[in-house]
């Protein structure tokens, strides 16, 4: 089996033996599911838009706090200094570690779809391909968000401070915890700005009748800040415990952040990319 | 032949600190080579540029014909490497390790047969944490030798283990020897150096201030042998400055060391002596002059300080 794909299966094994992990990445899913259920879930259960909160509030914990706490924590005991020995490129290793999370939050979402259902009356995705291609674009966007966070961060500690002031942005004022009609007139361009509202807006898109190519332009949002994403982690990547960024680190940083905000400006100037929700 | 490894004027530096300073070496095939020297002598710096986990500020390293810096990705095929602490996931097991790092190699070793080399069949199952630190080091020997290499290369990799760990990994170098392959090792071990180089390159302040077989080093010093003895009884010290071959002497209370240029004869002369003032010989030691005589002569410091 190629190096690659060996690394993938590993790299899932992994996660499975790891008790933490597993909560993280399976248990607290469910809570937000709850948790939502509970303040959004109307008398006919949970709605698309809530649903498409649900979805984006797990794929951005497990994007940037789980990938992000596994690699760096392997970096900097020094396991990636080994794998770095091999000639398995860096593109494949980061590579199988987005994908090896990608499948993680794609199960737990599939978890999650199905508790709804059970619990919260939330019926099948009105376009079930539109789904999977949506929350693949959201992984996209928000794993590549997680890997610059595991490229910059030097400790644990450090992810978990990256990751929340990005995290909590986007949970109360990017429309992934709050509904952004629930939020003052005077925020609610800022959330134009934060991956959060394209994510939540595809997601639930593509739950309800309306489809994700109702709002392509939230797609297309997604793919540029993956893309911009995850080639700057992947420029910015480090193999060794305690090596320094790169000097051009900042500028690359810049670029990805960049994207949100001409994104951000675009849908700003154009009412009709506005996201709906 | 032609060499296996090729280092020329290797050069490297942190900062205003010259850890390299202008190395060159060859190592033929089926050779163990050493670097010897004491901690901070430029040995890691060394091995880490050979293995490109650092970039030479200058000089050439080529590698089973393979430029390093033009042709990693060959050298990387070609190459085994055991770092002086191997850090793999905690959960992985002793199998999947290996099954991971073969799947990294076009030329791969059977996964199994290296469980079974390297004493760890009946660890096979057993999570990396749960590892003692001579079973680590024999996993991290065993995948470093996953790909088949041709040139193997250890860094301190008895560092840190027991006797019996240190005997078995000495081994196992032997073994990869005995198959044809060439070995680089760094060591601040003398004895280590002696039992298993061919050559040996004495490093300080990164420059190999010595190169060559461990047994035309030591004949090269002009170090003594040292007798060493203990006996019941102080011996006469004029008695014991005049013994055939001693050129000499320093006591502490009983025990003595006496250098001689010709330790049979010394040693006869000595028991005589004590059988002669009526004394008892309770502990007698013979040390032949050592690889750690040679840096004590070529730079006037123990290995050590």
């Amino acid at each position: 089996m190629h190096g690659f794909l060996t690394h993938l299966r590993i790299s899932l094994i992994l996660n499975c033996r790891n008790l933490q992990a597993l909560i993280f990445g399976y248990v607290v899913p469910i809570f937000f599911l709850i948790a939502l259920g509970s303040v959004f879930g109307g008398p006919n259960g949970l709605t698309a838009a809530s649903m498409g909160q649900v979805l984006a509030i797990s794929t951005l914990g497990g994007a940037c706090f789980g990938m992000p706490i596994t690699m760096v924590g392997e970096r900097e005991r020094g396991v990636w200094r080994r794998y770095r020995l091999t000639p398995l490129g860096t593109g494949w290793f980061i590579l199988s570690t987005m994908i090896a999370r990608f499948l993680i939050v794609a199960s737990a979402a599939v978890l999650q779809y199905a508790l709804a259902m059970a619990a919260y009356h939330l019926p099948l995705p009105a376009h079930p391909l539109d789904l999977m291609l949506s929350f693949t674009l959201v992984s996209f966007a928000f794993i590549g968000i997680g890997l610059i966070i595991a490229t910059v961060a030097t400790s644990i500690g450090a992810v978990q401070a990256l990751g929340q002031t990005l995290f909590l942005p986007m949970i109360i004022i990017g429309g992934v915890g709050i509904p952004v009609w629930n939020l003052p007139a005077w925020v609610q361009p800022i959330s134009l700005y934060l991956p959060g509202r394209y994510a939540v807006n595809a997601l639930a898109n593509s739950i309800a009748p309306a489809g994700a190519f109702k709002a392509p332009y939230c797609l297309a949002a997604l793919v540029v800040i993956g893309a911009a994403a995850t080639v700057v982690g992947w420029k910015l990547f480090r193999w060794e415990p305690g090596q320094r960024l790169a000097r051009s680190a900042p500028l690359w940083i810049l670029l990805a952040v960049g994207t949100w905000i001409v994104i951000g400006v675009i849908a700003h100037a154009n009412p009709a990319f506005v996201p709906a929700r | 032949m032609s060499a296996t490894l090729t280092v020329t004027d290797l050069v490297k530096s942190y900062g205003a600190v010259q850890a390299v300073r202008g190395l060159s070496f060859t190592v033929a095939p089926g050779e163990i080579f050493g670097l010897l020297g004491p901690n901070g002598a430029g040995k890691t710096t060394t091995i880490e540029c050979l293995i490109g986990l650092r970039d030479a500020d200058g000089g050439s390293i080529t590698i089973c014909g393979h430029d390093l810096r033009r042709e990693g990705d060959a050298v990387r095929e070609r190459i085994g490497v055991q770092l002086q602490a191997t850090a793999l996931p905690e959960r992985i097991t002793v199998r999947e390790a290996l099954q991971l790092f073969a799947s990294f190699y076009a030329k791969r070793a059977d996964p199994e047969a290296l469980l079974a080399r390297f004493s760890l069949t009946e660890k096979a199952t057993a999570r990396f944490e749960t590892l003692s630190g001579g079973q680590k080091q024999r996993l991290a020997m065993a995948l470093a030798m996953v790909n088949e290499p041709e040139v193997l290369f250890l860094d301190e990799p008895t560092a840190a283990l027991d006797p019996q760990a240190r005997r078995e990994l000495h081994e196992a170098i032997r073994g990869v020897k005995a198959a044809g392959r060439s070995v680089l090792l760094t060591t601040h071990y003398i004895d280590e150096a002696e039992l298993l180089c061919d050559r040996v390159a004495i490093v300080d302040h990164g420059r190999i201030i010595a190169l060559d077989t461990p047994a035309n080093l030591i004949a090269g010093t002009s170090a003594s042998t040292r007798v060493a003895f203990t006996t019941a009884a102080p011996l006469p010290a004029d008695a014991v400055r005049a013994l055939e071959g001693v050129n000499g002497v320093s006591a502490d209370g009983q025990a003595t060391v006496l250098a001689s240029a010709a330790p049979n004869r010394t040693i006869i002369a000595l028991v005589h002596l004590i059988e002669s003032s009526g004394g008892e010989l309770v502990d007698l030691q013979i040390r032949k002059p050592s690889l750690e005589d040679v840096f004590i002569q070529l730079t006037g410091r123990a290995l050590r300080d």
